[in-house]
C-alpha cells in the first residue's frame, strides 16, 4: 500500500496515454486534425491547377562570373555544368544583364570579381541572384542554389581550419607525414568534402551531390508541408483545451492526490500533444505520397526531421498557451487566432517565396516561416540536408523556448 | 503513532485574499472509524478536507496522517489516502474501467494489478455491467459512484468522501452507504462530510459540527442529540440547527 508511484517519466508516459485515447475517441478531434486538412489541400489544389505557376519546361540555370578561367567560381560553375540533372547554362555576365532586361531569362547566378581571394582569405564572398521580379521560381531556385554553394564553402571551411588546428597540435614527425599523406590524397582528387566531387589544382572540392532536378513546382508538393505546419498548430487547441479541462473537470486536484507531479504533468502533457503531432505527421505524409503523389526530394529524411522539430514547436506552444489561458473557450480562441495568423503570416497559405522581402524577413518571427522555408527548400528546389540547417536550428530554438516557457509558467492551481 | 491519533488536525487555518475559510480546526480521528464532518454550506468543510488531503496550501497548523505531516511530506500522506472530491472528477469520454485503471497506474499499481482492482471497485459500487462504457452516457448517481470508486483505487487506508451524495438517486445513495460501511468493516478509516443530518447519524461514529470555519461541536451522534434532551426523540436536525441557527446559507 506504501509502494512508490514510479518515476516522473512513468506518470508522464501514463498521461500521455490517456491524452492520446481522448484524442482517438473523440470523432471531431480526429476529423479536425486529421481529416479537415484535406478538404484544404483538395480545394487549393483545384484552385491552382497541378502546377503552381503554370510552367511546364525544365528550368534552365543561368550561371555568370566576372572572373577568369582560373577562378574557383569558374570552377564552381563548372561543375555544376557537369551536373547530368542540372540545365546549367554559362553566359557572359553583360549580356546576362541585358537578357534579363529584355525578359528573354528570367534570373541568373552572379560571381563577383574577387570572388575566388575572397574564399581563400577566409573572407566573405558575394554571389548575387538577379532575377525577374514575377519570376517567384526561379528565384526561389536561385537563391536555394546559391545558398547551397555557400553552405559547401562553409562546411568546406571548418573542415579546412579543423585541419589546420590537427596539424598544429601534432607532433613534428606526424605532421610530415600527415601533411605528405593529403597532398597525395588531393592529388588524386579526394576532396575534403567526400566523394562524388570534381578537383581542381588550386580552390576548394565542390561537391553537389544533392542538388536534384529542377521541375515546375507542383501544387501538392507545396500544400501538403503547407497544411500539415498549418493544422499542426491549429491543432495546439486540443493541447491547451486538454490541460485547461483537467483543472476545469478537478481531475487535475486528482492528479495531484494520485501522487502525480507538477513536472510529470507537465511533461506527460508535452508528450500527449507531440504524440498526436507524430500522428498528423504520419496521417499526412503517408496520404500526401500515396493519394496525392507527393514528392519529398532528394532527401525525405530531412523532411521528416523538419516535421518533428516542427511538432515539438507546436507542443511548446499549444502547453505554454494553456498556462495563459483561464479557460478552455480562452484557450480555443487564443489557439486558433495564433495559428491563423501564423499560418498566413509564416507561409502556410501562399508560398513564402512570392512574399515581398520585407514581409519574408518578418514572417521569420513565426515557427511556420521556418518549417516551410524548410520543406520548399528540401522538396522543391532540391537543396541538401545541410542549406537547411538554419531552419532546423530556428524550429529546435521555438521548441526549446516554448517547453521552457510551459515548464516555468505551470502551476497546478 | 497510536491508532487513537491515525490523523491530527492541528489549528488549522485558511486564508483566501485576506477571508478566513477555515479558522483554527483542531480534531483526531481514530484508526477505523467513520469521523463525520458536518455544516452548512460555506462552513469550510470542502477547504479543510482539500488541505488535509494535500491539494490545498495550509496557511497555518498542520496535519498529521499516520505520522507523515501533510506541510513536511505530502508524499508520504499521499500513498496513505484516497479522496472523492466534493465535484466529479472523472473523464467523461473514457470508460469506467479506463478512469480506474488510469488513477490506479498513477498511484503505481502494475496494469494487470490496476485492471483487477478497477473491477472489484466496479464491483463494490454495482457498475459492473457498465464497466466499458463511456462514462459521458451514465446518470449522476452512477457517476457519483465511479467518483468513488477510483478513489479507492490502490486501497487507501485514509478516506476523504466529500458529500459523496449530493444529487444522488435514492438506490445509488443506499448503494453508496452500503459500500462505505463495508470499507469501514474492512478496517478503512473515512472522513465523511455532509449536510444531510440522517446520512451522518445512520455512518458515523464520532462528528464535528463547523461552522464559520470553526468547529463549535464534536462528539458521538448520540451525545450531541442528549444536549438538548432525549436522544431517541431529539434529531440531529435539531441539534445542527441549535447550533448553527436558521439563517439561509448560499455560499461553498
Ligand atoms: N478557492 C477559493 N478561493 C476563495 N474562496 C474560497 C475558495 N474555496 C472556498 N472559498 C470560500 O471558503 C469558504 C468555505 O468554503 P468551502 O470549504 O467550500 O465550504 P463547504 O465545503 O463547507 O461548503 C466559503 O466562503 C467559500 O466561498
Ligand atoms: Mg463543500
Amino acid at each position: 500500500m506504501t509502494r512508490g508511484t514510479g518515476s516522473l517519466w512513468r506518470q508522464a508516459g501514463l498521461l500521455a496515454g490517456k491524452d492520446l485515447k481522448v484524442f482517438f475517441l473523440d470523432r471531431g478531434a480526429l476529423a479536425f486534425a486529421l481529416l479537415f486538412p484535406f478538404v484544404f489541400v483538395l480545394i487549393f489544389s483545384l484552385i491552382y491547377g497541378p502546377s503552381y505557376t503554370g510552367e511546364d519546361r525544365a528550368l534552365t540555370v543561368y550561371l555568370a562570373t566576372a572572373e577568369g578561367p582560373e577562378s574557383i567560381s569558374q570552377d564552381v560553375i563548372d561543375a555544376l555544368a557537369a551536373e547530368s540533372r542540372l540545365n546549367v547554362r554559362q553566359v557572359d555576365p553583360h549580356e546576362a544583364g541585358r537578357a534579363l532586361a529584355a525578359k528573354s531569362i528570367r534570373g541568373y547566378l552572379f560571381f563577383h570579381e574577387g570572388f575566388t581571394e575572397a574564399v581563400r582569405a577566409g573572407e566573405d564572398a558575394f554571389i548575387t541572384v538577379y532575377v525577374n521580379p514575377e519570376a517567384q521560381t526561379v528565384r526561389a531556385a536561385l537563391m536555394s542554389l546559391a545558398e547551397a554553394i555557400a553552405a559547401e564553402f562553409r562546411s568546406y571551411r571548418v573542415t579546412l581550419e579543423a585541419l589546420e588546428d590537427l596539424l598544429a597540435a601534432a607532433p613534428p614527425g606526424v605532421r610530415d607525414a600527415m601533411v605528405k599523406a593529403l597532398e597525395r590524397g588531393g592529388g588524386e582528387g579526394d576532396g575534403p568534402a567526400g566523394a562524388g566531387g570534381a578537383a581542381t589544382d588550386a580552390g576548394p572540392v565542390i561537391v553537389f551531390e544533392s542538388v536534384g532536378d529542377i521541375e515546375p513546382v507542383r501544387t501538392v508538393d507545396i500544400l501538403i508541408p503547407a497544411y500539415l505546419t498549418m493544422f499542426v498548430f491549429f491543432a495546439l487547441a486540443l493541447t491547451a483545451e486538454t490541460l485547461i479541462a483537467e483543472k476545469e473537470s478537478h481531475t487535475l486536484e486528482r492528479l495531484v492526490a494520485s501522487s502525480a507531479t507538477r513536472g510529470s504533468i507537465v511533461a506527460g502533457k508535452i508528450a500527449g500533444a507531440f504524440g498526436r503531432g507524430l500522428i498528423q505527421v504520419v496521417v499526412f505524409w503517408a496520404a500526401g505520397l500515396l493519394i496525392f503523389k507527393v514528392r519529398m526530394g532528394g532527401h525525405p529524411g530531412a523532411v521528416i526531421l523538419v516535421s518533428v522539430l516542427m511538432v515539438l514547436a507546436a507542443s511548446g506552444v499549444g502547453v505554454f498557451l494553456a498556462t495563459v489561458a483561464r479557460t478552455k473557450k480562452g484557450a480555443a480562441s487564443l489557439a486558433v487566432f495564433i495559428s491563423l495568423a501564423f499560418a498566413a503570416f509564416g507561409g502556410s497559405w501562399w508560398p513564402l517565396f512570392i512574399m515581398p522581402g520585407w514581409l519574408q524577413t518578418l514572417a521569420k518571427v513565426t515557427p511556420h516561416a521556418w518549417a516551410n522555408s524548410a520543406f520548399n527548400k528540401l522538396m522543391l528546389f532540391g537543396a541538401t540536408p545541410g542549406s537547411v540547417l538554419p531552419e532546423m536550428a530556428a524550429l529546435g530554438f521555438f521548441a526549446l523556448l516554448f517547453l521552457g516557457l510551459a515548464a516555468w509558467r505551470f502551476r497546478l492551481d | 503513532m497510536a491508532d487513537a491519533e491515525f490523523v491530527v488536525v492541528r489549528d488549522l487555518r485558511k486564508v483566501f485574499n485576506g477571508h478566513t475559510a477555515v479558522d483554527g480546526v483542531s480534531f483526531t480521528i481514530e484508526r477505523g472509524e467513520i469521523f463525520g464532518l458536518l455544516g452548512p454550506n460555506g462552513a469550510g468543510k470542502t477547504t479543510t478536507i482539500r488541505m488535509m488531503s494535500t491539494t490545498l496550501p495550509i496557511s497555518a497548523g498542520d496535519v498529521t496522517v499516520a505520522g507523515h505531516s501533510v506541510r513536511r511530506k505530502p508524499a508520504a500522506v499521499r500513498r496513505h489516502i484516497g479522496v472523492c472530491p466534493q465535484e466529479l472528477a472523472l473523464y467523461l469520454e473514457l470508460t469506467a474501467l479506463d478512469n480506474l485503471v488510469f488513477f490506479g497506474r498513477m498511484r503505481g499499481l502494475s496494469r494487470r494489478e490496476a485492471a483487477a482492482q478497477a473491477m472489484e471497485n466496479l464491483e463494490l459500487v454495482g457498475l459492473t455491467d457498465r464497466a466499458r462504457q463511456p462514462v459521458a452516457k451514465f446518470s449522476g448517481g452512477m457517476k457519483r459512484r465511479v467518483n468513488l470508486a477510483i478513489a479507492l483505487m490502490n486501497r487507501p487506508e485514509l478516506l476523504f468522501l466529500d458529500e459523496p451524495t449530493v444529487g444522488v438517486d435514492p438506490q445509488s445513495r443506499n448503494h453508496i452507504f452500503d459500500t462505505i460501511e463495508g470499507l469501514r468493516d474492512g478496517g478503512m478509516t473515512v472522513l465523511y462530510t455532509t449536510h444531510y443530518m440522517e446520512e451522518a447519524d445512520r455512518l458515523c461514529r464520532r462528528i464535528a459540527i463547523m461552522d464559520g470555519g470553526r468547529v463549535i461541536a464534536l462528539d458521538t451522534p448520540h451525545n450531541l442529540k442528549a444536549r438538548y434532551g432525549d436522544p431517541e426523540r431529539v434529531t440531529l436536525e435539531d441539534v445542527f440547527l441549535r447550533l448553527t441557527g436558521r439563517r439561509l446559507r448560499d455560499a461553498g
